[in-house]
């Protein structure tokens, strides 16, 4: 007779079976992944972020594929808050997994009310504030680069939304650290990061980029040991939760987050490669918790160097 | 609709012409859910070389046995190593895709036209067509390619009875001109048709303005390689013409964005905005 695993972790409020999300942006919005796989499995789903009014984003090419990586420019294309509320939290709602909804305003009056308006709507879970978008020309990275702009979204958005408000950090700073302290003494319940990296390819052939927009994201297996050092960075300076994203794509890598301090993870691109990527990961936790007869994942969270 | 997402063994390679490749899979999920126009996204390895999966049309799919089939250029790192697989090897599969082609309505006479690896899903369609009851006598199948080399044929194509040309751009084999040539000429014969098409990019949209210009009723496939494939990321998009403004070629006016996975691969004539 084996003794229960204990997956569950509370992220700043929000409890989750599981320290398992899909990432921002990485998952439409759960109803493609769902003809694949019972999304209830996962600890938690996070929507594309949305902005007030439906965009388009930027046009093609968006994606180009690097060296165990991707760049992208997708421009945040989202449906808009009253297309979501209408089409696609219905569908979230019916699921038993965290809902995290994600938004990004170009302006910080944007960013209240999409939080005002999700507050009305207890089955959104917690919000992820994306203040690290590197692909659109106003907002998004402008208040994530600096620490006073980045703390303002957060208390504003938190003055509006009464449950967990994640705030999601960019890696194209000067000190990723001074931007999460600034955020944590704003009132963000927890952190996320990292986003994608800023980057650009340039086919030879054609001299063009390969991306219409020049500059995209850089996302995949690629950032993992960047996206790694930040987590372990953040999580040695800040006491509220911190959830690692970048690369993650097994088990091994989910775990390497971990033990270095993220309470939780975010599987992004490796969604797109293989989409139980998830579920492998959450199966692969269970595997190794037993083979370390390790019972409770917070056992393991934060425990690099000892041993 | 239902997708799979698993690992497949190749249980046949043939090779129908240098660099050429037919694979078969044992997927029965897969195989029992195909239509014609629908496409897989398959890896190779479990590794990150290429990252993304590779899309391939379904060239044939056989419900009962639990087989489908794919036919491919080798091309880059995804088809070479796709390529050097064994049988009974295992590959990653994710499938079916798309919205695939609507089966032909109505009476009128259609014309496939094949542009290089551009057949497989004008094969599947025309042999599901003919067995639902459509007249062979009523299709006219054009498979191009530049040379002999890369013109290929398993026998399945001739074995339906539809009017088959090939043609080569040099004329080392069939007729000599491109696909968008063969097709110009049969349509100036009997004008009366709906064209299904699907190849290379420049070849797509020449074809798509002949349509346009003779106000016809066609298809396009599209081929591209995508980071999903299931509608997840938005790396797929094309510009797309809402359907008020179709058939005028002014395209400085609104566009929409659709998913070339979930919206396509097949979309109508005059819907795609080309570069
Ligand atoms: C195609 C694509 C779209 C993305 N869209 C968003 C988004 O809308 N909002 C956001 O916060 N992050 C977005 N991201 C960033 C991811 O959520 C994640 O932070 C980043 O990709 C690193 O994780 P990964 O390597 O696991 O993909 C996007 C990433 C990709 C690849
Ligand atoms: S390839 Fe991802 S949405 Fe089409």
């Amino acid at each position: 007779m084996g003794l229960d695993i204990d997956l569950s972790v509370n992220i700043g409020g929000l409890k989750l079976k599981n320290p398992i999300m899909t990432a921002s942006g990485c998952f439409s919005y759960g109803q493609e992944a769902s003809e694949i796989f019972d999304l209830s499995l996962l600890g938690g789903v996070i929507t594309k972020s949305l902005t007030y009014l439906p965009r388009e984003g930027h046009p093609p090419p968006k994606v180009c594929e690097t060296e165990a990586g991707m760049l992208n420019a997708i421009g945040l294309s989202n449906v808009g808050i009253v297309n979501f509320l209408a089409e696609k939290l219905p569908f979230l709602e019916k699921l038993d997994t965290a809902c995290v909804v994600s938004i990004a305003g170009s302006t910080m009056d944007e960013y209240a009310r999409l939080a005002r308006k999700l507050a009305e709507h207890e089955s959104v879970h917690a919000l992820e504030v994306n203040i690290s978008c590197p692909n659109v020309n106003e907002g998004g990275l402008e208040f994530g680069a600096e620490p006073g702009p980045a703390g303002k979204v957060i208390a504003a958005v938190k003055k509006e939304f009464p449950r967990t408000v994640i705030a999601k950090l960019s890696p194209n700073v000067t000190d990723i650290v001074e931007i999460a302290e600034s955020v944590a003494d704003s009132g963000a319940d927890a952190v996320s990061l990292i986003n994608t990296l800023v980057g650009t390819a340039i086919d030879i052939n054609t001299r063009s980029f390969k991306i219409s927009n020049v500059f995209g994201g850089l996302s995949g297996p690629a950032v993992r040991p960047v996206a790694l050092a930040m987590v372990y960075k953040v999580v040695s300076n800040l006491d509220i939760p911190v959830i690692g994203i970048g690369g993650i794509s097994t088990t091994s890598d989910a775990l390497e987050f971990l033990l270095a301090g993220a309470s939780a993870v975010q599987v992004g691109t490796a969604c797109f490669i293989d989409p139980k990527a998830p579920l492998k990961i959450i199966d692969g936790l269970k595997k190794y918790m037993q083979n370390q007869k390790i019972y409770d994942i917070n056992d393991i969270i934060g425990t690099v160097g000892n041993r | 609709m239902r997708k799979y997402s698993d690992y497949y063994p190749v249980i046949k390679k043939e090779i129908l012409s240098p660099g050429i490749l037919k694979f078969t899979f044992e997927a029965p999920e897969i195989a029992g859910l195909a239509r014609p126009g629908q496409f897989v996204q398959i890896r190779t390895s479990d590794d990150y070389f290429p990252l993304w999966p590779r899309p391939f049309s379904i060239y044939d799919a056989d419900k009962p046995k639990g087989h489908f089939s794919i036919i491919f250029k080798i091309f880059g790192c995804g088809t070479s190593r796709l390529a050097n697989t064994d049988t009974s090897d295992k590959v990653h599969i994710l499938g079916p895709l798309g919205n695939g082609f609507d089966p032909p309505a109505g009476q009128n006479k259609l014309i496939m036209a094949a542009g290089g690896v551009g057949l497989p899903p004008l094969y599947f369609l025309s042999r599901v067509s003919v067995e639902n009851g459509y007249p062979a006598e009523m299709i006219t199948f054009i498979s191009g390619a530049r040379t002999k080399k890369e013109l290929f044929e398993d026998g399945n194509l001739a074995g339906l009875n539809m009017k088959l040309i090939t043609c080569t751009d040099d004329g080392s084999a069939g007729s000599k001109g491109t696909v968008v040539d063969i097709l110009q000429s049969e349509l100036a014969d009997d004008p009366e048709r709906t064209v299904y098409a699907c190849g290379p990019g420049g070849m797509l949209k020449k074809i798509d303005m002949i349509i346009m210009a003779k106000r016809l009723r066609g298809y396009l496939s599209l081929e591209e390689l995508m980071p999903c494939g299931y509608g997840i990321c938005s790396g797929c998009a094309v510009k797309t013409r809402p359907a008020e403004n179709r058939g005028s070629t002014d395209d400085n006016r609104d566009y929409h964005l659709k998913r070339v996975c979930v919206d396509g691969p097949v979309f109508n004539s005059g819907e795609v905005i080309w570069d």
